[in-house]
């Protein structure tokens, strides 16, 4: 049976993460005309708490736990708006350990080497000159970048053409350019090692994230904020509302979870359980930060307000390894299901 | 987290297997044109089962039951949808799931010997006696009264939307014995005889143009005060022991007969032109789109069974989550029917005959899984209230 409760282990990672990212990066960091964090400061802060390499091997200084583990760091990362450069760091981790390349390993896991994220700008474009969007790239790191055959790393040299972009989503920067697949520093293809269907779990749990934030600063803010001499939350316009929230945010969990645990199981249905979790998990941020503004009323649209960071963010996921329209049509195409 | 496929569960579900297989009944289940057929059909099945040793699954062994464990209870449901056995779902149904259930934690020895035997040889038929015509969603409304007089309770009053009711021997009957008004307090639960003098049972046609539901007139109806659950004025905590049943295997097996269902349509899906006539169905992007969304729905909700199964072994209380899963399921059967006919374009607006699922009468059917057992909008309620905290 597919056990999806945290056991007592799990839940101490969890809430030990959440901790420590909720007092590093609180959101009131992203406020206008706030004070910069030192965002390396904290880089090396994880990596001393064993983040980035928590799902490898003891011998390139992981901690030898499993996706479980990776997914509830990403759940976490995700609520708190973290750079998507903590993904693609703990992804290139296991890139480089797969290919043999243990020396990079070791670099990542100790958080001297960060890499940025790499989103493929037209994945049904043929050749090896990739149009991409990077994010948190400021120049001279490595990039993270998969497809369907599989996921390499790649070093600035292989990127060309880069200019800044100007992202909605302003807790990240963007940059597009071209990159080219010829040289990675180190590839895994996707039948030796199914690292785009982790990929997906991770940026699923990074999105689950995004909705249980948003859905509890939500229902935290239903039940103060009064009109009409009432908590809104009262109102059952504004509480079904809630309700929904809380569903979607379940149902995107529960399926979350049961992807990692295919994944890891190598069950012959992970790859349909996995673009089903990508499927709901965006809907669910997605959904929910746009119920997030609208709930908060006309302070939801003020920048001043954290609703909308949920939203952008939710935006930017959903576009990583396909967008909603992708994953639904991956699920429908998907073999018949096991039980 | 963790999969753990135990040698004690897969020999399991290898036994549930073999014996369905040999064991599943052979002709098709009547439709619900023909109720006296299907009747017979359900209590010939059901003692079957009680024959072969797998009535009351999820009851005690000391009632008689099976005394399967939640795992286990998940593993008969998702091999019995998946051998295509019949979904019944019907008055036997509700004598096993739901008066059952409630007389093994509540009903008196006498109570329990009677009925439960009874129940589990599909010798005996239940229906609900909860909604009257002004305690729909407000059930603590409810009027029908109960008067004591010598060992008798005299009850007189309307219940309606009564489901198969006119199938059932016995009904689980709430009247107010307390003064009007007074809500929670004073209500009594007691086993109705659907037989007795002054019982009248009049169904209605329900919009799929059948006879599921009834209006139910009790006009000075004896029935005996050894009939009782729990105490005379204690009512509610007995219904809400009635109402626990949908959080427990009985919701399993809907849900896996929709999951086998959803399947089937993909695979229809594969072979059948779609609504435009071009390319098999599958191949239009909003049908595959629609289809990729429901089976991910799908899967999400097995997922969220899979915790509620490991809690009750774990003895983990997962308080108002426990109720979370009815609502996504109820919307999304009518999402999952209601493609099943927009795929079949114009031609789905005539009624299916002969064999094959009859999709668009399971559409139909399935808009009153949103209405029955605390409508959609009372849900929401409910998880807004009780899970998140919000104020009344």
């Amino acid at each position: 049976m597919w056990k999806l409760l945290l056991n007592d282990d799990e839940a101490m990672i969890a809430n030990v993460v959440r901790d420590a990212l909720t007092s590093e990066l609180p959101l009131e960091r992203l406020r206008p005309n706030a004070a910069p964090i030192d965002d390396q400061a904290f880089w090396t802060t994880m990596a001393a708490l064993g983040w980035f390499g928590v799902g490898l091997p003891e011998d390139v200084g992981g901690a030898g736990l499993s996706i479980v583990e990776e997914m509830l760091i990403q759940r976490e990362s995700g609520a708190v708006l973290a750079s998507p450069c903590l993904m693609a760091t703990v992804l290139a981790g296991h890139v480089a350990w797969l290919a043999g390349n243990f020396d990079l390993a070791r670099e990542l896991v100790s958080g001297r080497q960060r890499v940025a994220l790499a989103i493929d700008a037209k994945p049904d474009a043929t050749g090896t000159e990739r149009q991409v969007c990077l994010f948190d790239w400021v120049g001279p790191e490595p990039l993270l970048f998969w497809n369907d055959k599989g996921m390499g790393i790649f070093l600035p040299s292989s990127v060309s053409a880069a200019s800044e972009a100007d992202c909605f989503d302003d807790s990240v920067t963007m940059h597009l350019a071209k990159l080219s697949t010829r040289k990675p520093v180190a590839w895994v293809a996707a039948d030796e090692a199914p690292l785009p269907l982790r990929a997906q779990v991770l940026i699923s749990a990074a999105l689950v994230g995004l909705a249980a934030r948003a859905c509890h600063m939500t229902v935290n803010y239903a039940k103060v904020r009064e009109q009409f001499g009432k908590p809104i939350g009262s109102f059952q316009a504004i509480k079904h509302r809630c309700a929904d929230m809380a569903v979607r945010l379940r149902l995107a969990w529960s399926q979350t979870s049961l992807a990692a645990l295919k994944l890891q199981a190598g069950a012959g249905d992970a790859a349909m359980h996995v673009a089903s979790a990508k499927l709901l998990a965006a809907e669910a941020a997605l959904e929910n930060g746009r119920a997030a503004i609208q709930i908060h009323g006309g302070i939801g649209f003020q920048s001043e307000c954290d609703a909308h960071w949920f939203l952008k963010r939710a935006m930017v996921y959903d576009q990583a390894g396909g967008a909603m329209a992708i994953q639904a049509e991956r699920v429908a195409v998907a073999p018949e299901m096991e039980w | 987290m963790e999969f753990s496929d135990t040698p004690d569960e897969r020999l399991f579900r290898q036994e549930v297997r073999d014996w369905l297989r040999t064991n599943r009944p052979k002709g098709e289940r009547p439709g619900d044109e023909d109720i006296d057929g299907q009747m017979a059909f359900d209590r010939g099945w059901q003692r079957v089962q009680y024959d072969g040793g797998w009535a009351g699954i999820s009851w005690p062994k000391e009632y008689g039951g099976r005394g399967l464990t939640p795992t286990q209870q998940l593993i008969w449901s998702e091999e019995y949808a998946s051998a295509d056995c019949p979904l019944v779902h019907d008055s036997v149904w509700m004598a096993l799931n739901h008066a059952g259930h409630t007389l093994i934690h509540c009903g008196t020895e006498e109570q329990k010997a009677f009925h439960l035997p009874r129940i589990l040889k599909g010798e005996a038929t239940w229906c609900q006696g909860f909604s009257e015509p002004n305690a729909g969603s407000d059930l603590l409304n409810l009027r029908t009264r109960g008067e004591i007089d010598g060992h008798n309770l005299i009850v007189n009053g309307q219940k309606t939307w009564t489901t198969y009711a006119h199938l059932a021997d016995y009904c689980e009957l709430i009247v107010r014995t307390g003064e009007p008004g007074s809500r929670h307090k004073g209500l009594t639960w007691i086993i109705g005889d659907m037989h007795a003098p002054g019982v009248d049972v009049r169904p209605m046609r329900a919009l799929d143009g059948h006879l599921h539901n009834c209006d139910c007139f009790f006009d000075n109806v004896r029935i005996p005060l050894s009939n009782v659950v729990g105490q005379v004025g204690e009512g509610w905590s007995v219904i809400l022991k009635t109402l626990e049943f949908e959080r427990g295997g009985s919701a399993f097996s809907s849900f896996c007969q929709m999951a086998v269902h959803l399947e089937l349509l993909i695979s229809e899906a594969r072979r059948n032109s779609g609504p435009g006539g071009n390319g098999t169905a599958i191949q239009d992007p909003l049908i595959s789109q629609r289809l990729g969304r429901a089976r991910a729905r799908v899967q999400s909700l097995r997922a969220l069974i899979y915790t509620m199964v490991e809690a009750a072994e774990r003895d983990v209380d997962l308080g108002a989550e426990g109720t979370l899963l009815h609502l996504p399921y109820t919307e999304l059967e009518q999402e999952i029917y209601r493609l099943a006919v927009d795929i079949r374009g114009p031609l789905g607006l005539a009624r299916e005959r002969g064999p094959g699922i009859g999709w668009a009468m399971l559409y139909f059917k399935s808009l009153s899984a949103t209405i029955a057992g605390g409508t959609s909008e009372i849900q929401r309620n409910t998880i807004g209230e009780r899970l998140l905290g919000l104020p009344r």
